[in-house]
């Protein structure tokens, strides 16, 4: 028997509204995800890349700054211009952009890191970076190089990261939950379905966060206090709401897949397996297609076709089957979102695609909740 | 110095009302001591359903449900598939009622769900649990659901799980613990914000007889001392009679029986004893008693078992002095008597429809 047991006593504090009931499934979900130590090596792991972009950023800017770029490129346009002129009218434009464009790389692989960087952008990546260097808009490069080096950092190493991270993390989410028949502890409680949905998400999208959209916006802030003055925050400012936004674009319909498959599944690893098929699949699907696309389309004998994400085919060309990879269908949303695409075809069905796939789950979630709690 | 004996006994007495009041221990699981501790909080009507009904694919699980219960500790009983879990879905907004109206504690139970839950501590029947939490992280979270902040749901965490005697359990995996630990975590996770009314769907299963007891003198106390109505939905007769003050009984969705566990088990049956060892005079208050109206049948115990054959004409004091009477005629000599008191089982069976009208 106690000495002193209080026993019940009423409460009668102050309670939180309603809409704010979600942020404890965050919470917790949180505490749940980084008692993993697997997570916990994944995050650290994450963060590394940012190091080589930032070294990056860092060369690109060092030399601006002493015109290095832009007088080597400056000289090596002349000379080009001079090969032009005397070789007249028998070398076709295009063949001498691509020409002077390939000097270009060679130029800037003499810059520690950048070269390989603007050649790690791919085909359209480089391209830009090259038409801004040839126009010596410093405003233009500060802009078209950041944009794409921030773009090329979150879809690439981060991107695989979140594949990852998401596939560990996610699976188990919902999927225990149904086994362990806790949705009758949350849907008993003042929690609607929504919030649920919502505290569920929100663990995802901002672990998401924590390796796409903040060392983004770590690196872009680096990349202006580094800056001897002012002048790449007026070339860049609106860079931070757009890696926002990019990494929004990714980790929501990513996160809402990994959660509709936890969903339907009470074994987690169901769920994984779904998940990893998904993206695999898609992926290499797409690339085997598209490198038989091209190689058509290019017809024989001109060597091995060169792929590149950002610059679909065309629609006849057999360009509208980059859809069944949705990593690159989102790539294409976040390219037009970091303004490095145009809002084309392509764009407009990648956004309609990601928001149909969004809706999509959140309904197949929504169901099997009600089914759920109903049964 | 010597100590004043009224002075101690004051003393005593003060802290024993301070026990009594505080420690769920003490307090007398007496049926007497029902009423007498119900008079600090009057009888309010806590759920008033109106012809509720559910029917899922022409299917009819409830129908016309009419039912008003008071907040005093209401057992529902019913056998399997007889809606007592569609019932409580309904009343908490997780299943929507195709017939009928209700309120729970005056909100509207198709409109006001989430206000409705905010006020309602609800123990589910199923063996649920949220992986990967701590005890006390459990009933914490289950806190912050009901508006409880951080800090403060961690501190009601700690006290509710205190009252239901999970001591440093509390810090182990839920994933670890007995049907029986859950079901009290259950428990303390439901009672966690003061609620003002609690639905316990089969809280004793799983638990040993001495956790039961327990818990059901937990249900009692805050029942008692807090006003807390609450509604037990359970298979286990002895749980309601221990605790319950009023009874529903379900069957195929329809209210069978609803009344006060006292006025159900009144007595239209009477057990008697008799001395007599004379076969005649046995024979004669025999057949005194039938000619009263009383029917006599052999009891297990060798005594005989009175049945009131219209018990709406008889009154308690009537029968008795029927059996002074003709016992005084007979002439014989009677060591025992007392009403009988039906078992719920054998109430339960009749509300149901069934045929064992089995009694202690």
């Amino acid at each position: 028997m106690p000495i002193h047991d209080v026993g019940y006593r009423r409460w009668q504090g102050t309670q939180s509204g309603f809409g704010s009931r979600w942020i404890a499934i965050t919470n917790k979900g949180f505490e749940i995800a980084f008692r993993s130590q697997w997570v916990r090596r994944m995050m650290f792991l994450a963060w590394l890349p940012a190091v080589y972009f930032g070294a990056a950023l860092f060369f690109f800017e060092r030399s601006f700054e002493n015109k290095q770029l832009f007088n080597a490129v400056a000289e090596l346009n002349q000379a080009a211009e001079a090969a032009e002129k005397e070789v007249g009218e028998f070398v076709p434009t295009d063949r001498s952009r691509a020409l002077r464009q390939d000097a270009t790389m060679r130029t800037l692989s003499r810059t520690p890191l950048l070269g390989g960087l603007v050649a790690l952008l791919g085909g359209t990546g480089s391209r830009e970076v090259f038409d801004a260097i040839t126009s010596q808009d410093e405003v233009r490069l500060r802009r078209v190089v950041w944009s794409w080096f921030i773009l090329k950092f979150i879809t690439t190493p981060q991107g695989f990261a979140l594949l990852l991270l998401l596939g560990w993390v996610a699976p188990p989410m919902i999927a225990k939950d149904l086994r362990t028949k806790a949705f009758l502890l949350y849907f008993s409680r003042p929690l609607s379905k929504f919030s649920y949905i919502l505290g569920k998400l929100m663990v995802l999208v901002v672990l998401c966060s924590v390796i796409t959209t903040l060392p983004a916006l770590i690196l872009y802030g680096c990349g202006i206090s580094l800056s001897p003055n002012l002048t790449p925050l007026y070339a860049t400012w609106d860079l931070p709401l757009r890696i926002f936004l990019v990494g929004m674009i990714h980790s929501i319909p990513a996160s809402l897949i990994a959660l509709m498959l936890s969903s339907i599944t009470t074994e987690s690893r169901y769920a994984m397996f779904g998940w990893y098929a998904i993206w695999t699949l898609g992926f290499v699907t797409w690339r085997i297609l598209s490198t038989a696309f091209l190689a058509q389309s290019q017809g024989p004998g001109r060597g091995r076709p060169q792929f590149d994400p950002l610059a679909p085919l065309s629609l006849e060309d057999g360009g509208g089957w980059v859809f069944v990879s949705l990593y690159d269908s989102i790539s294409i949303a976040q390219s037009y979102v970091m303004g490095v695409v145009e809002f084309d075809v392509h764009t407009q069905c990648a956004c309609f695609l990601l928001l149909l796939i969004s809706l999509c789950c959140f309904s197949i979630i929504w169901r099997q909740l009600s089914r759920a709690t109903l049964g | 110095m010597p100590q004043n004996p009224s002075a101690s006994t004051e003393d005593a007495n003060s802290a024993a009302a301070m026990r009594a009041k505080l420690d769920p221990q003490f307090y007398s699981k007496s049926q007497s001591d029902r009423s007498s501790k119900h008079a600090a909080y009057p009888l309010q009507t806590v759920v008033d359903l109106q012809g509720l009904g559910k029917k899922i694919k022409a299917k009819s699980i409830l129908s016309d449900v009419t039912l008003q219960i008071t907040n005093r500790v209401t057992g529902l009983l019913g056998p399997n598939g007889a809606g007592k879990s569609t019932l409580i879905k309904i009343l908490l907004g997780l299943v929507a009622a195709t017939d009928g109206t209700g309120k729970l504690l005056g909100l509207d139970i198709r409109r006001e769900k989430l206000k409705i839950r905010q006020l309602v501590g609800y123990t589910p029947e199923d063996d649920c649990y949220i992986d990967g939490l701590t005890g006390v992280e459990m009933v914490q979270m289950s806190g912050q659901f009901f508006g409880l902040r951080g800090r403060e749901a961690l501190r009601r965490a700690h006290e509710v799980l205190d009252f239901c005697g999970i001591k440093q359990e509390r810090y182990r995996e839920i994933s670890g613990y007995s049907t029986g630990m859950r079901q009290q975590v259950k428990f303390a996770s439901a009672i966690v914000h003061n609620p003002q009314f609690l639905i316990l769907d089969e809280p004793t299963t799983g638990l040993d007889p001495e956790e039961r007891e327990r818990l059901l003198r937990r249900v009692r106390f805050l029942n008692r001392q807090f006003g807390i109505g609450v509604m037990l939905s359970t298979h286990i007769l002895p749980d309601v009679q221990l605790v319950c003050d009023d009874v529903i009984v379900l069957a195929e969705g329809r209210v069978r029986a609803h009344q006060s566990l006292a006025s159900l088990q009144d007595v239209n049956r009477w057990r008697l004893q008799i001395l007599e060892v004379n076969s005649a005079v046995a024979l004669t208050f025999s057949q005194q008693l039938q000619h009263s109206g009383l029917r006599v049948d052999d009891a297990i115990d060798g005594g005989w078992e009175l049945i009131v054959l219209d018990d709406k004409l008889w009154t308690k004091d009537r029968v008795v002095e029927l059996i002074w009477r003709a016992a005084k005629n007979a002439n014989a000599t009677i060591s025992c008597f007392s009403a009988a008191q039906e078992s719920l089982e054998a109430i339960f069976l009749k509300a149901i429809g069934g045929t064992n009208h089995a009694h202690s």
